[in-house]
């Protein structure tokens, strides 16, 4: 929905667009809560907790005008996921636990065993990053968004959210240079 | 390893992909769990009325209220279950007899609790008595009032307990409630003899000593009521004693012949304990000629034990002489 107009709340009320919604943004909310609940199951399930909140969120406040669906969408799952932590604890999964699983971290087509191990490399100091340097890092790149979009989700200025990105990034180069 | 190369592993980190089927089964979780939202009775009912909704939130609020409440309330009677007339709590303490009254099933449970009751009643009434004999302002109107209220109580508690008594005096287990009989029987006349004092220590011509007159006539009702009840019964247990002992008796007699025609005579302590049984059933039959049935079943138990001993020494000598 990014570079559209504004929409307001109660126009995800009407079935279709909520639907659209869904398709657009479902497959890279199921790739971001899997990466953190790391069951497949679970994933599922908080996936459809995360259009059923946006309904009624929607309901609730229906004039809201929505700037960007997808930030509010992330910071919907995000929620969710904590909420999901907060019920039981779960461990940041390896990729190996989370290939087992059926989550593909390379192109299956053209496996490349250098960029399978430098995938695994990156994926592993990630772990080693604080939460929010990990999520900032991986909704800029892992997740394509845009630094407009980190900044309406996190309610900051666009400026602040490029100097988190920078200063993440930073954390992570010096990382991959001592690990 | 630059920041683009490390931009581009990044992009690849984890593909995770959504096929028809587990994308469609997911969106059809969604749209029934919306269904059941919006037909869920309480969804609707905080649609409709906000305030509802604020009730629920403060529920934690209101139960933790109610817990300290109740708390409150049971240490407030369980406080009232000591207080004695003209406490304030006096008066918590009757109501709360009243509904331990209500929740008490019938049977033998209910004769206890009337039993209780009028231990309670009778140590209410002593304690009055004490407070009669320390002369203070304005104390004999509230003795009055408190000699008043506990006697009309007592009568009531008394008339109660007549009805569960004659219930259970008419049910196949009658004899199960014998001790508890018996035990109430004890305690009347204790209140029999407290209400003879207080009736000294109140004007004739006053209501508490009408209440009072009343109270001795309910308690002369149950006393008449309950030796109905009891007596016959702790006559036949008596008797039955009796004849178990005279049973032994006769047994041991028997083993004495024996004994004799072989040359065996009892022992000193043998002749002794025997002349002591024989002593004891006499006086059993004394007891129960004067209807004195708890002495005389005790004495006839005791005589049957003394006989059960006597008939082991006299086996010991037959086989000490076999030996």
């Amino acid at each position: 929905m990014e570079g559209k107009p504004i929409i307001y709340a109660s126009d995800i009320l009407d079935l279709d667009v909520f639907e659209r919604l869904y398709r657009e943004y479902g497959q890279r909310l199921y790739r971001f809560i899997w990466l953190r609940v790391g069951q497949r199951e679970d994933a599922e399930d908080i996936l459809a907790t995360v259009f059923v909140r946006l309904w009624e969120f929607s309901e609730k406040y229906p004039q809201t005008p929505i700037r960007s669906v997808n930030a509010l969408l992330y910071r919907i799952a995000r929620n969710a996921v904590i909420d999901a932590r907060r019920k039981r604890k779960i461990p940041l999964l390896s990729m190996e636990e989370l290939s087992a699983q059926g989550m593909e971290f390379e192109d299956a087509a053209q496996p490349d065993p250098r960029v399978s191990s430098e995938i695994s490399l990156v994926r592993e100091v990630m772990r080693s990053l604080q939460s929010a340097e990990y999520e900032i890092i991986e909704l800029r790149f892992v997740e394509g968004f845009k630094v407009a979009d980190i900044a309406a989700l996190y309610g900051i200025s666009e400026n602040s959210a490029a100097v988190r990105i920078h200063r993440a990034m930073k954390g992570l180069k010096k990382l991959m240079k001592t690990g | 390893m630059n920041e683009d190369r490390i931009q581009h592993l990044l992009s690849r980190l984890g593909q995770a992909r959504l096929d028809q089927d587990t994308s469609g089964r997911i969106f059809g979780a969604i749209r029934r769990r919306l269904t059941v939202r919006e037909t869920s009775p309480r969804w609707r009912a905080c649609d409709f009325m906000p305030a509802l909704c604020m009730l629920r939130r403060f529920s934690c609020v209101g139960i933790i209220l109610v817990a300290i409440i109740i708390a409150a309330g049971g240490g407030t009677i369980a406080a009232a279950q000591v207080a004695m007339p003209g406490h304030p709590f006096y008066g918590l303490k009757l109501v709360s007899e009243r509904v331990f009254e209500q929740l008490t099933p019938g049977g033998e449970a209910r004769l206890n609790l009337y039993n209780d009751l009028v231990a309670r009643r009778a140590q209410e009434l002593a304690s009055l008595k004490v407070q009669a004999l320390i002369p203070r302002d304005g104390q004999t109107a509230l003795l009055r009032q408190g000699v008043k209220k506990t006697a009309a109580r007592l009568t009531q508690n008394i008339a109660n307990l007549r009805q569960d008594v004659n219930k259970i005096s008419a049910s196949p287990a009658a004899k199960k409630s014998f001790p508890t009989l018996q035990t109430l029987n004890t305690r009347v006349e204790v209140l029999e003899t407290v209400l003879n004092d207080l009736q000294d220590t109140v004007p004739q011509d006053s209501q508490a000593a009408q209440t009072v007159t009343q109270a001795q006539q309910a308690v002369e009702d149950l006393q008449v009521t309950v030796k109905t009840i009891v007596a016959p019964s702790s006559r036949a247990e008596a008797g039955a004693a009796l004849e178990e002992a005279q049973a032994v008796l006769a047994e041991i007699r028997r083993a004495e012949d024996h004994l004799s025609s072989m040359g065996i005579s009892s022992t000193v302590g043998i002749t002794e304990d025997l002349r002591t049984m024989s002593a004891m059933l006499k006086d059993t039959d004394s007891f129960l000629a004067r209807e004195q049935y708890s002495e005389a079943y005790m004495l006839a138990k005791t005589a049957t034990r003394m006989g059960d001993k006597i008939l082991r020494a006299l086996g010991d000598r037959l086989i000490n002489r076999v030996k």
